[in-house]
């Protein structure tokens, strides 16, 4: 095999031009459609879970841009949120950007409200003075039963079950995954209060908060009691109309982007192939010699299928080490699994010259009239 | 002369076509909005982007006075004033009703004191995320009650994609933003100089964008690279297709036939081919895309099939030259 690696080196060395043309060529489709794809996933899991959702009117806020610097904490502002969110229990709200220092690498997101029951995630088993924490299908860091220390409570909560994969929650409109998060479900009054201060996380409960099917004249007093006693300005957007028009046209979006460099990797596959025939044309009194040396076709073949898997192996580690860190999958991992596409893709490259190489007497190529 | 590989071409063709209908619609669309005149103001125009110096900016009765002063040295110039602030709305300030003609789907234009009161007052956006909120009797924007005048559609010229609403100018809460002026007056310096002095800063923007912002799309630079890619490879299998009538090529040329009449005979017989390649490719590609492009020019349409015939064209010609097959030398089969 080592042989046949130094002549399938040797045919890039011959004509670096070639195999580094066709790596470029390879390195801008690839890279654009596995992005694509990936967005494409994430477009339609997207659709999913609002389809899910959509018996259901939500409605939830973007804060004026303008006017941050009149917010204000109030205990009123406070009461409001507990009022809506624990007591009549009219919407969902969470916070995402806490942080535990005994887990600083564990995404943590805590749900309020309606949060475990309008994702169903599990807020079935719920005891109502005990917040329940549940792992992401992914979090290893954390086991069934394991202690979590959250905010200022001494006693720690126990991780009581797992979330099944796919788990996510809709956040201001986009889809969130829980796959990677340890998700608590837990009462706005106790994250404003028994384990962290009033002010601490107010303002992200009241920027997350969603209110679910609410009347107009609800709508209108949240939005104006917030202003009122935070300084608050909030513009309701309802989530039915905003992914309606920010996804339809994110997903035509990124097909539109599919579509081009899918072609475009088309066309590469294309010209790879003919690349190849030509490569075995020019080297056929070659392979003539070394069938004649005492090389069996297994080797012609083997060569062939190297110099594909080196061709298309570079351009796939390149968009691997830049594309994996961005889904923060660590390369190593990312790269055993695209590793059964790349074979498959070295096999239907290689299929066509394969079976050119098998049905041609190498040996009589030697002898025929272009010599 | 008859051409195997019909199929092939067809199919060529069709893939062809639709990288170019990709690739032409997007720089047709990208022109369309980089030469046209943002919410159909005049030519005469200019924008200016105003931001804070320091967070926060000016707030309760100091921007009262400040949107006061603004709106009296437009109405004295009558000058328009279009200003797209930094949530989902657009403030307007209309002395001339420069707008007042423009058909709305429901409603009623602003009248002129409304552009002189502090009352918030608004037209919607149709199917707006503040449409359906309108709908349901609860029109809530930054955190207050806003009566609706009106409800305007796609072909309004204040249509934007990111603003679901357009109010007066007057009963503006912030003043950083963009401000659309529909003349360069004294009155647009004097504005200028006024937020100026309450700690504003300013930078004018080109009105129209023009051609060559393209240049700098990252996106279409990306796909030139895709279409060089697809044209050499696409080179490649013509070059492929080409060989096997290398042959007959040269019969041609044994009895007579020029490289000029070869080609010309080569290009009559795989013409229809890629017309009906490229007219498949085309006919899906804005079948599948009916709905996203629906909303922008459909010039593409044409030029894409063009472009893709004449793409296909050429790189056949290229490959037949390459080829050297017309110039075979007398007494050489191949």
């Amino acid at each position: 095999m080592l042989t046949q690696l130094a002549f399938a080196l040797r045919d890039i060395r011959r004509n670096p031009i070639v195999y580094f043309f066709f790596v470029v060529q390879l390195l801008v489709p690839i890279f654009f459609v596995s992005v694509t794809l990936t967005f494409m996933a994430d477009s339609i899991r997207y659709i999913r879970r609002v389809h899910q959702v959509s018996d259901h009117e939500v409605v939830f806020f973007s804060p004026s841009i303008g006017a941050v610097q009149q917010w204000r904490f109030s205990r009123d502002a406070a009461a409001l949120l507990v009022e809506v969110l624990d007591e009549d229990r009219r919407g969902y709200s969470y916070i995402e950007n806490i942080a535990l220092r005994e887990h600083p690498n564990l995404n943590f997101v805590v749900g309020m409200g309606q949060f475990g029951e309008f994702f169903q995630l599990g807020s079935a088993t719920r005891e109502a003075t005990q917040p329940l924490v549940l792992i992401g299908h992914n979090v290893n860091a954390l086991e069934i039963g394991s202690p979590v220390r959250f905010g200022r409570s001494t006693t720690p909560l126990r991780v009581s079950d797992r979330l099944p994969p796919s788990s996510s929650f809709i956040a201001r409109g986009a889809l969130k995954s829980l796959d990677s998060s340890v998700l608590i479900l837990a009462e706005a009054e106790e994250m404003m209060g028994y384990f962290f201060y009033d002010f601490e996380y107010w303002v992200e409960i009241a920027k997350n908060t969603c209110l679910i099917d609410p009347t107009g004249s609800e709508l209108r007093t949240f939005v104006t009691r917030m202003l009122d006693e935070s300084g608050m300005a909030l513009n309701p957007l309802d989530l039915g109309t905003y992914a309606a028009h920010h996804h339809a046209g994110n997903f035509y979006g990124i097909l539109y982007f599919l579509v081009f460099f899918g072609i475009t990797l088309a066309f590469v596959v294309v010209g790879i192939v003919t690349n190849t025939l030509q490569l075995l044309d020019s080297r056929m009194a070659e392979y003539a010699i070394h069938l004649l040396s005492g090389a069996k076709m297994s080797h012609l073949y083997s060569r062939v299928v190297i110099y594909l898997l080196l061709l298309v192996s570079l351009p796939v580690i390149i968009v691997s080490a830049y594309v994996f860190p961005l889904f923060r999958i660590p390369l190593y991992t990312g790269l055993i699994r695209v590793l059964p596409l790349v074979v498959c893709v070295v096999a239907l490259l290689a299929s066509l010259p394969l079976l050119k190489l098998r049905s041609t007497d190498v040996v009589l190529h030697l002898r025929s009239d272009d010599q | 002369m008859r051409i195997k590989h019909g199929g092939v071409f067809v199919l060529i063709s069709v893939f062809l076509s639709c990288a170019m209908a990709v690739f032409v619609s997007y720089i047709v669309i990208q022109l369309d909005r980089a030469l046209a005149a943002p919410f159909g103001l005049p030519a005469e125009s200019a924008t200016f982007r105003v931001r804070p110096r320091q967070m926060g900016g000016v707030r309760g009765e100091a921007l009262a006075n400040i949107v006061g002063q603004i709106a009296g040295l437009l109405q004295k110039e009558g000058t328009t004033l279009v200003y797209v602030d930094s949530d989902y709305g657009i403030g307007l300030q209309d002395p001339t009703g420069f707008f007042a003609s423009e058909p709305l789907a429901q409603g009623a234009y602003f009248t002129a004191e409304r552009f002189n009161s502090p009352d918030a007052i608004a037209l919607v956006r149709l199917n707006s995320p503040t449409y359906r909120m309108l709908m349901q009797g609860s029109t809530v924007v930054n955190g207050r009650v806003l009566p609706v005048q009106g409800v305007f559609g796609e072909g309004h010229p204040l249509y934007a994609p990111a603003q679901f609403y357009v109010y007066n100018f007057m009963s503006t809460t912030t003043i950083e933003g963009t401000y659309y002026f529909s003349r360069n007056s004294t009155a647009v310096r004097e504005i200028l100089t006024l937020l100026t002095s309450y700690g504003y800063t300013y930078n004018e923007v080109p009105f129209i964008q023009g051609a060559g912002s393209l240049l700098r799309d990252m996106y279409l630079v990306l796909m030139t690279a895709g279409i060089v890619f697809i044209g050499f490879n696409c080179f490649f299998a013509y070059f492929v297709i080409l060989s096997r009538h290398r042959a007959v090529f040269h019969i041609h040329r044994r009895f007579g036939a020029t490289p000029k009449a070869l080609l010309a005979k080569l290009l009559a017989a795989t013409f229809p081919s890629m017309c009906l390649g490229s007219l498949l490719g085309v006919t899906i590609f804005a079948m599948v895309f009916r709905d996203f492009l629906g909303r922008f020019t459909s010039a593409w349409v044409p030029i894409a099939f063009l472009a893709s015939v004449a793409v296909s064209a050429f790189l056949l010609v290229v490959t037949f030259l390459s080829q050297r097959s017309g110039g075979a030398k007398e007494g050489r089969l191949c």
